[in-house]
């Protein structure tokens, strides 16, 4: 099989071939052009050989192995020769290499310390020149990086090797073989530097400070390794390669670790700030070292803007996230706490820093973002250290604000959406102090006060200052402001207020929130009055005004804050100062369906009020005036919902009366009265007026105005058949519900309502009932014959009635009086 | 313009009226899931009550009834040393409650027992006129014989007002009518509605029994006195999580009795309601 550089040397050989018959075809068109004939030369120059065409060139047929193969005869050397000048060459040097490591291995066995160092040391700087031998000398190019980079290895073991190894321990002073070693690292740095190569440039200096970290001991400072960081930031701003950065970084907090150690073991009657600082100090210039660099005109010139801007990023990000976790451990560990003054002391290596990046840098450098959160977050270290859990609110609050405000002025997305995320955990730490005293719960709720008014600030400054410049992501957040804002100003009112005007001052709150958002058009605002405005009432139903709630004040607590709540609600309602126009855009629920629902919520209110404030004997007239009013204004507004509502309340009296006049235990009843009677008898009859209403034809009548309708006459007349069972017996109730009967017969026939004409009907037919099954066989002859003789009286009526009127009334059952 | 005026002076008024309840309550309000569960409370055995209009059960049947499940009790282990103190004690004072002027129903024919050897303080009412009283009950009492009678005149409220014949007349309706396996089909519905009188129940009782001590001519104040006696801590605590009125509205529904704040309250008015009486003042 042909060797792949044979096969090369063939093709470079064809190609020759090719030049010159391209040549001397020239030759002969000039030749023939020159005697008149026509040039041959429009045709391309054919490729005799195949060689022009896209496929590979067919392989050459198999020479006869007595006959050696074309590339021999066209490279012109023979067999001999090419094994004289080329195999022998290395197997010669194979050989001699074998030969050299047995000396090696046999001089190793035989020789001395320094003897060993030497021959190891030439070993390593061969390969480093035979690396760099190669290096112009390809294929064996691709070897150099590893040969080299291998041979400076060997140098660093030798030269580690001089000092720990007893075998081949040559110095006896530390400081010699750290300078020895820093010497190695010159070199190979240096050697990198010179051939611009990365691979041998990062291993170069990661190998520096493994060895360096390897030998700790002999190195008697951390300042050492500051210095080299010093080194390696400034061969990396001068050469224009910020990856040395990445190394160095690590290597320089590997090389930390034993300091940090040491000063986490300290005993601890040693601790103080004074014995802290000097340990702190070299880790501190470190961080700033690197920290400060990409503001510096040289290096801002050579590695921003440049293809280094993301290993510089790297090292930087690196940079900052390590040295806050050491720093931060470190002092929590020697300390044993992270106090205000020392987070505060720390996040300024991280405020100051980012401050200056938000000025001088460009925003897309990612360490740019890391500073501010870091200095946040150890911030938000010390004030969650705090004792006092009013204090680390304020303190809380003040942290995450700053830092909106800062991204707000500077316009630095880091830093506000670090401030927004730690605002929100605000409100955890309220619920926690807001259990505490009175006076923790007010300083508390003072505090998410101030919370509101920067909110809201923040809020408008987020719409007037970023308009357009902030990402989609971030875009939902100049709104969140507002709900924030909103959220912290009712829980404020929460804590500072009972629950009792806690409800009216909420409603008060949904009132103004509907007028300011109009007035600042925010339609946000107006979706967060609207849900507080329900929210209010339904926050009333669940207060509980003490067990003497009637003997607590003049007027009684729920009675005025129920009614401060229908007001409001009502006013929402009825009045409704928010143009429609002006919530068209809101889509999550429309001004429409939130008035009906507030509707709702205030029928549920006011009915609780007056079902726990009354005496139930007097809620039955307060119900029923309360259902008349709104079937008139559902008429009157046509407001389907409005007239549900009057239907549900006119139901709730009918069994309010069942219960408490009919139902009610005998023993615990005092003597009934007549004013209970009127209240009664009167609740009953107001029922019917809602009849009216249901009836008028003035105004269109729906479906529901017909359902309506049965709904008051049946209930209506069952109430006053209910009460005649109840206080009458024998043949007086047989007349008292007659009497019922023709009279609603009566009104039914004038006013030609069949919804009272059938169901008199049906209680006539009752009383026949009643008189036929019952009076018959337990009442005694005398008052026989007075109920028999009065129902049939009253049954004739009716009929002449319905002869003579009813005729009317049966044109249209359904229809208004004539 | 006339709405944004109206609304202004709405603002107005109602950020007075919340200064107002804000300065002027002399008991603080709080959150509460208990008015509701009130009010959801009080027509929770209304059905039952308007089945018995309808459905009525005699007081023979009542009886009846009574003293199947009185047998089916038994009497508890033997009483202690002072046993026969104490069972007098409560003889005397059940008998003189029962005779008094407001009893009707099963007047004259109460039977009150004590049941040795369970020391919860607590009684019982079961249809019929059969009261019984749990040792425990009974020595905490055993020096408060005008409270003890305040009990006893609760738990012949129940009776007296029909709260324990509520619990059986469906299913013996259901029997009587041939239709047993109803009344057995109805049986765990009934067992629930068995597990406890409602509040609204225990509050009819509590009322009942301040008209009864007065009609039996004691002093309608000692129910007051059994409820300081037998009230645990009540939690007055104004500011509370949702996670605290929640437990309170789940724990008020699975109690046997209202909150000894509302009782208390409820009980007072009630004896303010009572028209004066020479000796026997309502306050």
């Amino acid at each position: 099989m042909a060797e792949p550089n044979e096969v090369k040397e063939l093709r470079e050989a064809v190609e020759a071939l090719n030049r010159e018959v391209r040549s001397l075809h020239a030759e002969v068109s000039e030749l023939k052009k020159a005697k008149g004939a026509a040039p041959d030369s429009a045709r391309p120059a054919k490729d005799p050989l195949g060689l022009r065409s896209r496929k590979p060139a067919p392989p050459a047929p198999p020479a006869p192995a007595s006959e050696p193969a074309a590339f021999v005869k066209t490279a012109g050397i023979s067999t001999e020769q090419f094994i004289g000048e080329r195999v022998l060459h290395y197997v010669g040097m194979l050989v001699l290499a074998v030969g050299i490591g047995f000396f090696l291995v046999w001089r190793a066995a035989h020789t001395g310390p320094t003897e060993k160092v030497l021959m190891a040391a030439a070993a390593g700087a061969a390969l480093v020149l035979l690396g760099e031998w190669w290096r112009s000398r390809p294929p064996y190019d691709k070897l150099t990086s590893g040969v080299t980079g291998g041979g400076w290895t060997v140098l660093y073991l030798s030269a580690y090797a001089a000092y720990h190894f007893p075998a081949t321990k040559v110095l006896s002073d530390p400081s010699a073989e750290l300078m020895l070693l820093l010497g190695v690292a010159g070199g190979m740095i240096l050697h990198a530097l010179w051939r611009d190569s990365k691979a041998l440039r990062l291993f170069s200096f990661g190998l520096t400070y493994i060895v360096l970290f390897i030998c700790g001991a002999e190195v008697a400072s951390p300042f050492v390794f500051l210095v080299l960081l010093g080194a390696s930031a400034l061969i990396a701003v001068e050469t224009g390669h910020a990856d040395i950065l990445i190394v160095s970084a690590v290597g320089f907090y590997l090389n930390y670790l034993p300091e940090y150690r040491l000063v986490v073991s300290s005993p601890e009657e040693t601790r103080s700030l004074a014995a802290f600082l000097p340990h702190a100090a070299p880790l501190a210039g470190g961080y700033l070292l690197l920290a400060l660099l990409p503001l510096l005109p040289r290096a801002k010139a050579r590695l921003i803007g440049t293809g280094e801007e993301r290993p510089l990023d790297a090292a930087c990000c690196f940079n900052a996230v390590v040295f806050a976790g050491l720093a931060a451990s470190m002092g929590a560990a020697y300390f044993k706490t992270l106090t205000l003054s020392r987070a505060f002391g720390l996040s300024l290596f991280f405020v100051v820093p980012g401050l200056a990046y938000a000025f001088a840098l460009p925003r897309r450098l990612a360490f740019a973002s890391t500073a501010p959160v870091l200095g946040l977050l150890i911030l938000a270290g010390g004030v969650f250290s705090m004792v006092s859990p009013m204090l680390k609110m304020f303190a809380w609050l003040g942290v995450s604000t700053l830092w909106v405000w800062i991204g707000l002025l500077l316009d630095h997305k880091a830093w506000r959406v670090s401030g927004l995320l730690t605002a929100l955990l605000t409100f955890g730490f309220y619920i926690h102090v807001v259990r505490g005293s009175p006076a923790d719960r007010l300083s508390a709720s003072t505090a998410l006060y101030l919370f509101a008014a920067l909110s809201y600030l923040a809020s408008r400054y987020y719409r007037l200052w970023l308009k357009g410049e902030v990402s989609a992501w971030e875009e939902p957040a100049k709104e969140l402001w507002l709900y924030v804002g909103s959220a912290a100003l009712v829980l404020a009112l929460w804590g500072s207020l009972d629950p009792a005007p806690l409800a009216v001052a909420l409603i008060a709150l949904a009132i103004a929130g509907e007028f300011a958002a109009v007035f600042f058009g925010r339609i946000h605002l107006w979706a967060q009055a609207s849900a507080l405005s329900l929210g209010a009432g339904l926050y009333s139903l669940f207060i509980d005004y003490g067990p003497d709630v009637l003997e607590a004040a003049a007027v009684s607590p729920r009675l005025l804050t129920c009614a401060c709540v229908v007001a409001g609600m009502a006013y929402l309602h009825y009045a409704d100062p928010t143009p429609p126009e002006f919530t068209r855009p809101w889509k999550h629920w429309a001004q429409a369906g939130h008035r009906r629902w507030l509707s709702w919520a205030m029928a549920a209110v006011a009915s609780l009020a007056v079902y726990q404030e009354f005496d139930p004997r007097l809620r039955l007239p307060l119900w029923a005036a309360g259902a008349a009013l709104l079937y008139y204004l559902g008429s009157l507004r046509d407001e389907p919902h409005l007239k549900a509502q009057a239907v549900i309340l006119c139901m709730t009296t009918a069994v309010e009366g069942v219960f408490s006049y009919l139902l009610y235990p005998k023993p615990l009843l005092s003597a009934p009265s007549h004013t209970d009677a009127a209240l009664y008898w009167g609740s009953s009859l107001l029922l019917l007026l809602n009849l009216w209403w249901s009836k008028d034809s003035r105004r269109r009548l729906t479906s529901l105005d017909a359902q309506a309708s049965w709904v008051f006459c049946l209930l209506s007349l069952t109430m006053i058949a209910l009460y005649l069972v109840k206080e009458l017996d024998s043949y007086r109730l047989t007349m008292a519900l007659s009497l019922e009967g023709i009279l609603a017969l009566v009104l039914g026939i004038v006013l030609g309502y069949l919804e009272l004409r059938l169901p008199a009907l049906l209680l006539l037919g009752g009383c026949v009932v009643k008189a036929v099954l019952f009076d018959t066989s337990h009442l005694p002859l005398p008052e026989r014959v007075a109920s028999f003789v009065v129902l049939g009286i009253i049954l004739l009526a009716a009929s002449m009635m319905y002869v003579r009127i009813g005729r009317h009334g049966q044109k249209d059952p359904g229809a208004g009086p004539d | 313009m006339g709405k944004r005026i109206l609304g202004l002076v709405l603002i107005s008024v109602l950020a007075g009226a919340a200064v107002l309840l804000s300065v002027g309550q002399r008991v603080p309000s709080r959150e509460s899931a208990l008015p509701l569960l009130r009010v959801l409370q009080q027509h929770e055995k209304q059905a039952d009550r308007a089945v018995g209009a309808v459905i009525r059960l005699s007081p023979e049947d009542e009886r009846r009834i009574g003293a199947e499940i009185d047998a089916s009790l038994g009497g508890g282990l033997s009483p202690g040393e002072d046993g026969e103190e104490l069972e007098t004690l409560v003889l005397q004072t059940g008998r003189s409650l029962s005779s008094a002027p407001l009893v009707r129903r099963f007047r004259g024919r109460y039977e009150f027992r004590v049941i040795w050897g369970v020391m919860v303080v607590n009684a019982f009412a079961l249809p019929g006129g059969y009261i019984r009283v749990l040792e425990g009950l009974a020595v905490r009492f055993k020096r408060h014989p005008d409270a003890l009678a305040a009990v006893l005149a609760h738990e012949i409220g129940h009776v007296e007002l029909g709260h324990c014949a509520d619990a059986h007349r469906t299913r013996e309706w259901l029997q009587k009518a041939g239709l047993g396996p109803a009344g057995d089909l109805a049986g765990p519905l009934r067992a629930l509605a068995e597990l406890h009188f409602s509040e609204a129940q225990e509050l009819e009782a509590d009322e009942y029994s301040v008209r009864l001590l007065r009609s039996a001519g004691l002093d309608p104040r000692a129910a007051l006195k059994a409820m300081d006696i037998l009230a645990g801590p009540s939690s007055d605590e104004a500011r509370r999580g949702p996670a605290e009125v929640l437990i309170e509205g789940l724990a008020d529904y699975s109690e046997t009795h209202p909150a000894g704040r509302e009782r208390r309250a409820r009980m007072r008015r009630a004896i303010d309601a009572l028209p004066a009486r020479a000796g026997v003042a309502g306050r």
